[in-house]
């Protein structure tokens, strides 16, 4: 069974008996929810004959319809509402057997009449309830009414508590006021006492969408409820108040009314579907014979209403809402036959070349370069709490909030990966001294009408030992990523007003005049509060205009066929010059056979005054066309320096 | 001495040699004027014919042995001066490379499986409307099957959302299925990687986020046998070639015939352990024929196509694939957790 129909989720022993803990897949609540569907699906799983359970009941001479009246306002809220009633019944403790098991099914014992009701229910699957007759207002003929609840009407239910009622739920009501909530809960003016001795027994059918919207709004999920909501095959509700009534009888004694109280308006007719059975050899791949299909749709309490060459005429069983098309027949026949003997067969058709998607590409390749060059990779949740956005200065109008959030930690989307970054690093450093870690993931903002959501990437490097500085590694790890994928062109520009990075140790990172995100040093405001005062670096990027600048491809230069010279210079300036400047100078001065400028020294100490410091560069000369002389690379050199001295007055050492 | 013994002894002491005077030394003792190999051959003309030619050529090969040993040792003796030994068990000096995230590493071997079998990666937003997460894939509202999914919910922008429209985060990556198919038309295969998000207390085994892979083909006649073929030869290449594969009826609003497929649990053979919780095999994914009212709500006409779905959890793979206890940490950030992998 647990193959082809529901999966088992345990077996135990219950006294004398065993327990079957059985997952009901949701769409059949409506024929296998109780006992006895089960049983049938059993019958047909392995093939053996159900034996269901014999119903005899002695009516007594007084018929139901002079004792009560049923009136559904509305037909499409209640497809079938049947009723009988019990005279002279001796409420009381169940007897063993009953108590049991109830017991077994996880159900409270509450007393003979209740736990019969429920009894028959887990048998049958269809919910039942009874009121104490003498209870519900009216002379001698008593009105039950099926209708929606009034504005702010309420009713105190069987839990003791009481519930404000809205036209969206629906009642059972005398003339004066409801008994029950419609297919969820009973009212307790009308519940079984020891008190009780005359019953009314209820067996209806309720709208499933009316009954989970009600069960919603009032909070109030019941074993009643909950089949509602799923469908209940409305053929079974005289089934099910038969076998009750016979149940309370040997259970509480009481005579029982003849007929039934039946308003069941729109019969529902049993389904008839066509099973073609050469389009289920196509959609199976299997050929079973015709026979072995006929068996299982049989087997399933489907009735074969006729039978031609290619096709079956089959009657549904009514239980099985779920049964509507084509598929859900091939569904039963695979199922049954078994899955695991449909031989596999490969997919045969026109031959696509799987499309390669670019930014997925490019986004591996990125991960990878950055993990190469030392960043290890993190995952992080996409939310942040209300805490985080006010230490980070972020609006929440600006921000989207989550309606329901599982806690405060979860309240907001996240609209930028340095958040949880920085959080890694404070966790982490309870086991190590230097964390380098990397995301890649999507932020989320507010947009003008919806909100969007776009790639980052971003990183961050921090360490104990704040003497060593870390912006420059950071900077070289972008700029090596980019090198990885052929551009050179990185900007670093001065980044103004950020009020999470510090000014003087941040900077905006451009490429062609686009600005792709920032790199730079975390504010000590924030890193107090996440990084136990730890410094670090962070960047953060967009991700469509790295993949944007990256996709560009790259261009063979013709290999240098004459050989370059190098002259290294060493300046001293003063300790507030930038090495952009000096670059710009340099690169000013020679445009036509100066190749490269390296910077690879640079030094600060006492030994050369205060506010100075010493830099030096490889200057790389070579022209594509001829061999340098060493009178023209003299020369170049000369006007460099000269340069160099009017415009910084650096000092050449 | 013979020359057995003269080859057994010299060899010892050519080894043993600690420095250029002592290996002179050697060679003087054995290969010397008065060496003990150079009396052997200077005595070789004193012998008969047959003796001389027996003796003759082992002695002058194991003068050239001698020889050849003597210089390498000499050799040695000198480059170690400048170029002392390393101790070659120390380990080796390594610089440090990052380590990439276990899902990254897995997603990245699922798709290069599946685009060797024709699969176009597809892809789609993480904040999607309430129509394409539940209504287009047959989950209507009010739908007690809408219960399998326990929705994250987005405060809305808009005081009044049009129905269908309210925003959520992705519960699955069906909707990408979605996407997909209603700006492509068949045949279609495609694989859908992504991150999703559930109203759900985490513990070792559920997290709010986690990571899926969804798999979508459709075609004119594609059977249930080809779905069973697909699945089948993904699950063989990411596992192993003898995993066994079990398909049992599953519920899912979307397919129709629908499966859970699982695999022989890889740890134990099938045997029973405590991954697969003594039953022997690991439910590994969802799947089944796209159900009639999907493609009807792409717009496709259902009497014209047939198609397979399948969806399957990229953190469960990787903690059955790398043996991780908890899903949460996928999500910790501990670096001494990735730096595993």
């Amino acid at each position: 069974m647990a193959l082809k129909s529901f999966e088992v989720e345990k077996i135990e022993k219950a006294g004398a008996d065993y327990v079957l803990d059985v997952k009901i897949l949701p769409n059949r609540f409506s024929d296998a929810s109780g006992h006895l569907g089960l049983a049938k699906e059993i019958s047909a799983v392995l093939n053996i004959k159900i034996k269901e359970p014999a119903i005899s009941i002695k009516e007594a001479a007084e018929k139901t319809s002079s004792r009560l009246m049923v009136k559904i306002n509305d037909s499409k809220d209640c497809l079938r509402y049947s009723a009988r009633t019990i005279t002279g019944v001796k409420v009381g403790p169940s007897p063993k057997w009953l108590a049991e098991k109830i017991t077994s099914c996880g159900l409270q014992p509450i007393n003979n009449i209740v736990d019969a009701s429920n009894f028959v229910m887990l048998e049958t699957g269809q919910p039942l309830h009874c009121f104490d007759y003498d209870k519900i207002s009216g002379q001698r003929i008593k009105s039950i009414i099926v209708r929606r609840a009034k504005k702010q009407e309420t009713m105190m239910a069987l839990d003791g508590k009481n519930y404000e009622l809205d036209p969206s739920i629906l009642v059972i009501a005398d003339p004066q006021q409801p008994l029950a909530i419609a297919g969820i809960k009973g009212g307790q003016a009308s519940g079984i006492n020891d008190g009780t001795s005359n019953i009314v027994l209820e067996s209806a059918n309720f709208d499933p969408i009316i009954i989970r919207l009600a069960s919603r709004s009032l909070k109030l999920t019941t074993d009643a409820s909950t089949r509602f909501e799923h469908g209940v095959d409305p053929n079974i509700t005289e089934t099910a108040i038969n076998r009750l009534a016979d149940v309370i009888q040997k259970v509480a004694g009481g005579k029982i009314s003849k007929g039934i109280v039946d308003s069941y308006p729109h019969k529902q007719s049993k389904k008839a579907l066509g099973f073609d059975l050469i389009k289920f050899q196509e959609f199976s791949g299997i050929t079973i014979p015709t026979n072995q299909i006929k068996d299982i749709f049989k087997r399933l309490g489907f009735t074969i209403a006729k039978q031609t060459k290619n096709n079956l005429v089959l009657i549904t069983p009514t239980g099985r809402l779920d049964i509507e098309r084509f598929e859900d027949l091939a569904e039963e026949i695979l199922r049954i036959y078994d899955y695991n003997k449909v031989p596999e067969a490969p997919a045969t058709g026109i031959l696509i070349p799987a499309v390669p998607n670019e930014e997925i590409t490019w986004r591996r390749q990125i991960k990878r370069t950055l993990a190469a060059l030392g960043l290890n990779e993190v995952y992080n949740y996409a939310f942040i709490s209300k805490t985080d956005l006010a230490n980070y200065g972020l609006k929440w109008e600006e921000t989207i909030a989550i309606a329901n959030p599982l806690s405060s930690e979860f309240e907001f989307l996240r609209p930028t990966l340095i958040i949880n970054l920085l959080k890694n690093a404070g966790s982490n450093f309870r086991f190590y001294d230097e964390v380098k870690i990397f995301e890649l993931a999507k932020v989320f903002q507010k947009g003008a009408v919806e909100p969007y959501e776009e790639w980052r990437v971003a990183g961050l490097i921090s360490r104990k030992d704040k003497k060593i500085h870390s912006f420059l590694e950071l900077k070289g790890i972008i700029e090596k990523m980019f090198e990885a994928f052929g551009l050179w062109n990185l900007e670093f520009q001065d980044l103004k007003q950020n009020s999470w990075l510090l000014n003087g140790r941040s900077a905006e990172i451009k490429i062609d005049g686009e600005s792709l995100g920032f790199i730079g040093e975390i504010n000590p405001t924030l890193t107090q509060k996440y990084n136990d005062d730890y410094p670090a670096v962070i960047f953060e990027m967009d991700l469509a205009k790295i993949v944007k600048s990256v996709q560009e491809e790259l261009e063979y230069e013709p290999l240098a066929k004459f050989p370059a010279v190098i002259r290294d210079i060493s300046l001293l300036v003063s300790a507030e010059t930038r090495v952009s400047e000096i670059l710009n100078i340099i690169n000013d001065s020679e445009n036509k056979i100066l190749r490269d400028v390296d910077l690879f020294d640079v030094y600060e100490g006492e030994k050369l005054g205060l506010n100075k410091k010493s830099l030096s560069f490889h200057l790389i000369f070579q022209s594509p066309d001829r061999t340098l002389t060493t009178d023209e690379i003299g020369k170049s050199l000369e006007k460099i320096i000269s340069n160099l001295k009017a415009k910084l007055g650096a000092e050449i050492r | 001495m013979d020359l057995k013994e003269i080859e057994k002894s010299a060899i010892i002491e050519i080894n043993n040699a600690h420095d250029i005077i002592e290996l002179e030394s050697i060679r003087v003792k054995y290969l010397g004027r008065h060496g003990d190999l150079t009396e052997i051959l200077k005595s070789l003309k004193d012998f008969d014919l047959k003796e001389r030619k027996k003796i003759g050529p082992k002695a002058n090969d194991l003068r050239q042995e001698l020889e050849k040993l003597l210089q390498n040792r000499k050799n040695d003796l000198v480059h170690r001066a400048d170029f002392p030994a390393i101790d070659i068990t120390a380990p080796g000096k390594k610089k440090e490379i990052g380590h990439l995230h276990p899902i990254s590493k897995v997603q990245e071997q699922i798709e290069e499986i599946f685009s060797s079998m024709g699969f176009s990666v597809a892809e789609g937003p993480e904040i999607e409307t309430e129509f394409y997460n539940f209504d287009a894939l047959n989950i209507p509202a009010n739908h007690p099957a809408r219960d399998m999914w326990d929705t994250l919910w987005l405060k809305s922008q808009d005081s009044t959302p049009t129905p269908n429209k309210k925003l959520l985060l992705r519960t699955h990556t069906s909707p990408v299925q979605i996407h997909y198919m209603e700006t492509h038309q068949p045949p279609i295969r495609i694989i859908a990687p992504g991150r999703a998000f559930r109203y759900e207390a985490s513990d070792a085994s559920h997290e709010v986020q986690f990571y899926q892979l969804e798999g979508l083909m459709v075609d004119k006649n594609i059977s249930f046998a080809n779905f069973k073929s697909v699945t089948s030869a993904f699950l063989k290449r990411i596992f192993n070639k003898n995993v066994k594969i079990r398909f049992r009826l599953d519920y899912f609003p979307f397919v129709e015939p629908g499966a859970e497929i699982a695999v022989s649990c890889p740890r134990c053979s099938g045997r029973g352990c405590s991954l697969c919780k003594q039953s022997g095999w690991l439910e590994i994914a969802g799947a089944g024929m796209v159900h009639p009212e999907v493609f009807k709500a792409v717009g496709y006409n259902p009497r014209d196509v047939r198609g397979f779905a399948f969806g399957f959890g990229l953190d469960r793979i990787a903690m059955v694939k790398y043996n991780i206890p908890d899903i949460r940490l996928f999500n910790s950030g501990d670096l001494r957790f990735i730096k595993q992998f």
